[in-house]
């Protein structure tokens, strides 16, 4: 059996879930279009409607105010080049953080091919962004800010309140990228101050192609997909009903099981730490006091992190690294690399995430084949004259 | 007996180059304690080590370096690490 500890890239699908969603398409209701006027169309509509509220409940909103998509790309999409096509103005400026994912960096970028303008925002070493320097970046033209609530490699929580209460002060939208925050955080709209938030059922146990934006009443966007005008004129194309109904039973399950949830995380994570007193050289990149339980990215410096994965890869143990293949080399993390760490640390770092399903069997058994493993590849890449680096060593952050 | 195998791309680049020179400069003074093969990145047995980025290097079945070239000297102390561990058994 694998130990599956990259639940940031995705998670399984519950079992819940994947009943809720066989219901749908094979329960006695025979839901099939929510736009068809006959009883099947209407089970599918009262369906829809049952996750709309579910939904709404968890993140303190109204039902009106739920839009489904196609994902958490999608729905950041729609919040960004929504937001900005509906607005008429000619050239918006955006803040955004230089820590976001490319879905919205993505996306920003594009909108600054179109005529836009923007401020990158810097993130500290513990990969939090200053509400301050968003104050700071916001100006006459700023239309919308964009912000992640939890970081997706680091599992910094951003601190979203303040930032919310300076848009709102500053008369500017607020979108918050909560992909990696919603279901493992408790999210309330109002006490965010946020008027779109973007949402995923992948990361919690939910099925990949699923996803909600958050759309404060009187918020107003032009829709990405033109067609049968289904939710509400904003997201045309017949909605995914079993997706959405297990979209809506990951969602209840996490709330449902936040606290339990937790508490296994929060042992979990202290085996992981526990690395950082066992090795020499190494550093965990999350710090615990303002990180979700869930993420830990730590650096095995001078241990080369994609052969690491690799290697756990062949023994049935799957992470993610600092690292991604971009033509053809490796390039370091942006986000790693805002935070301050050097290229050789981005090179040397692994993200341990875990989910629904992780056990602390399986971080044990990890934590193990990590320490034989970093050891041997040390020895090919590790130079004879690294003394034990400390935490604040030149090698891990940039001077 | 230490086994090494050297997953190479398709169309080998200066690194795969550099990688299988190193490889048969450890051949030449371990002869006979060592085998080797060489696997294209799209070879069924090249799955098997669930390949990232070529040139890969697997040293007694631990991929030791995807993607880069092994420092030598290291590679040289654990493949002597190595063939002393098969002869004390």
């Amino acid at each position: 059996m694998s130990i599956y500890l990259d639940n940031y890239a995705t998670t399984p699908l519950r079992p819940e879930v994947w009943d809720a969603m066989a219901a749908v398409e094979f329960g006695g209701a025979e839901a099939r279009n929510p736009s068809s006027t006959h009883k099947s169309g209407q089970a599918a509509k009262k369906l829809m409607r049952a996750a709309r509220e579910t939904l709404a409940d968890a993140l303190g909103a109204d039902a009106e105010e739920i839009i489904f998509t196609g994902g958490g790309s999608e729905a950041v999409n729609l919040a960004l080049k929504g937001s900005v096509w509906a607005s008429g103005l000619s050239a918006p400026h955006i803040v955004t953080t230089a820590i976001e994912h490319h879905a919205v960096l993505s996306s920003v970028a594009w909108l600054e091919t179109q005529g836009c303008s923007a401020t990158v925002v810097p993130a500290d070493l513990r990969c939090r962004v200053d509400p301050q320097a968003v104050a700071d970046a916001i100006t006459k033209d700023t239309l919308i800010v964009s912000v992640m609530l939890v970081n997706n490699e680091v599992g910094t929580i951003q601190p979203i309140s303040e930032i919310g209460a300076i848009c709102r002060e500053r008369g500017v939208l607020l979108h918050v990228d909560a992909v990696q925050g919603m279901g493992k955080l408790p999210v309330d709209v109002d006490d965010l101050s946020c008027d779109l938030l973007s949402c995923t059922a992948h990361k919690i146990g939910g099925p990949k192609g699923v996803g909600a934006l958050y759309v404060r009443k009187g918020t107003t966007l032009m829709p990405l997909i033109h067609g049968g005008g289904q939710e509400s004129g904003t997201r045309s194309g017949t909605q995914n009903v079993a997706g959405i109904a297990g979209f809506a039973e990951a969602v209840k399950l996490a709330e449902l099981e936040r606290d339990d949830t937790w508490a296994r995380w929060r042992g979990c994570r202290q085996v992981l730490v526990g690395l950082q007193d066992e090795m020499n050289a190494v550093r965990v990149n999350s710090d615990p006091d303002i990180c979700l339980p869930n993420c830990l990215s730590i650096t095995f410096l001078y241990c080369d992190a994609m052969a690491l994965a690799t290697n756990l890869s062949m023994r049935g143990i799957y992470v993610s690294t600092g690292s991604a293949c971009s033509s053809g080399d490796l390039e370091p993390s942006h986000v790693l690399k805002a935070m301050g760490l050097s290229d050789v640390a981005c090179h040397c770092t692994v993200r341990f995430s875990l989910g629904w399903s992780t056990t602390r069997d399986q971080v044990e058994t990890t934590v193990a084949a990590v320490k034989e493993l970093v050891d041997m590849l040390r020895e090919v890449t590790m130079p004879e004259e690294l003394g034990k680096c400390g935490a604040d060593c030149p090698c891990f952050v940039k001077a | 007996m230490v086994d090494i195998v050297l997953v190479v791309a398709t169309r080998e680049c200066n690194k795969c180059r550099a990688c299988e020179a190193m490889v048969g400069r450890l051949l030449g003074k371990h002869p006979g304690e060592l085998s080797f093969r060489k696997v294209r990145d799209d070879a069924p047995e090249a799955d098997e080590f669930g390949v990232v980025m070529p040139p890969m290097l697997v040293v007694n079945g631990v991929l030791v370096t995807a993607g880069k070239i092994p420092d030598e000297r290291g590679l040289g102390a654990m493949v002597e690490r190595m063939l002393e561990g098969s002869k004390a058994t």
